[in-house]
């Protein structure tokens, strides 16, 4: 037998068969009630998907405005309390030069007043 | 062909072809139906990547050869179908030789796995063998050289049944 006549009963053998009845009937109605059983995973759904993202943003945003409120805040406080010591600090240094100026005034006095008395 | 039918219209036009795939190369009815239908269902969830009837037909012929070969391998159905499981075309008996048919169809089942997907694609849906490389992603040169063997073993196979039938 040579190469073609074997080719032939080889394509002979091998012909197409017939699919069983109703075959199409079952693939079509399995096919339905896999799809029916597998939902898309709750965030495969778009409208669930843009919801989280506006979500998401929204928190954030808010969030973001908070924090920046409240940074704003201690930076107000910060600065007033700023303030507050450096006039501290300026009545403070006013008192003491001011003590210190009555001293310089004071002690020349009271040398002489001594002096005075040493003297015969 | 240039748009995509429904899936129940796919389903109806290349049922056939599926089957004729997976019966060949499982031998067994029942299992090349059960895998017939494995097909079409990956199909179905694979439809949305799947442009015309063309790209369908091949989607399909890819994936009845490449699940066959796994269920094969799976099954270990080395020596392939038994003659009572597979249904015989009525025409055999009028246009060849039904015993000769029987053995080509035992031999065939007695193939590797690949080489018996091979055979089936280039004698049952008429592939060439560039077709069945790009198809299976495997070289052509592979497709031809295991092609020429499935021949040559075909043929030994062939000639020695006939040698031991003429000796009885």
């Amino acid at each position: 037998m040579d190469e073609r006549e074997i080719e032939e009963n080889l394509r002979a053998a091998l012909r197409p068969v017939a699919a069983p009845e109703g075959l199409a009937e079952r693939i079509v109605r399995r096919a339905e009630a896999r799809a029916h059983k597998t939902r898309r995973p709750i965030m495969q759904q778009t409208w669930l998907r843009w919801g989280a993202l506006a979500a998401m943003l929204t928190i954030g945003s808010f969030g973001w405005l908070k924090w920046n409120e409240k940074r704003e805040t201690g930076q107000i406080e910060a600065r007033r309390a700023a303030e507050q010591f450096t006039l501290a600090l300026n009545i403070a240094t006013r008192k003491i030069s001011r003590v210190q100026k009555n001293l310089v005034i004071e002690i020349p006095l009271s040398r002489s007043e001594s002096g005075q008395r040493e003297r015969p | 062909m240039g748009s995509l039918p429904s899936f129940s219209d796919l389903v109806e036009r290349h049922q056939s072809m599926v089957f004729s795939i997976t019966l060949r190369a499982l031998g067994n009815r029942a299992v090349a139906e059960d895998l017939t239908q494995e097909v079409f269902l990956s199909l179905h969830e694979n439809l949305a990547g799947i442009e015309t009837e063309d790209h369908a037909r091949n989607w399909l012929r890819r994936a009845a050869a490449n699940r066959s070969i796994d269920e094969i391998r799976r099954l270990k159905y080395r020596r392939g179908p038994t003659l009572d499981q597979v249904a015989e075309p009525s025409e055999d008996a009028r246009e060849s030789d039904p015993f000769l048919l029987s053995q080509l169809r035992e031999s065939v089942a007695s193939l590797p796995p690949l080489a018996r997907l091979l055979t089936i694609m280039r004698f049952q849906q008429e592939m060439e063998p560039r077709e069945i490389a790009a198809e299976l992603d495997i070289p052509v040169a592979t497709v031809k050289s295991r092609l020429h063997r499935t021949m040559k073993l075909l043929r030994g196979k062939l000639e020695k049944r006939s040698e031991v039938r003429k000796s009885r």
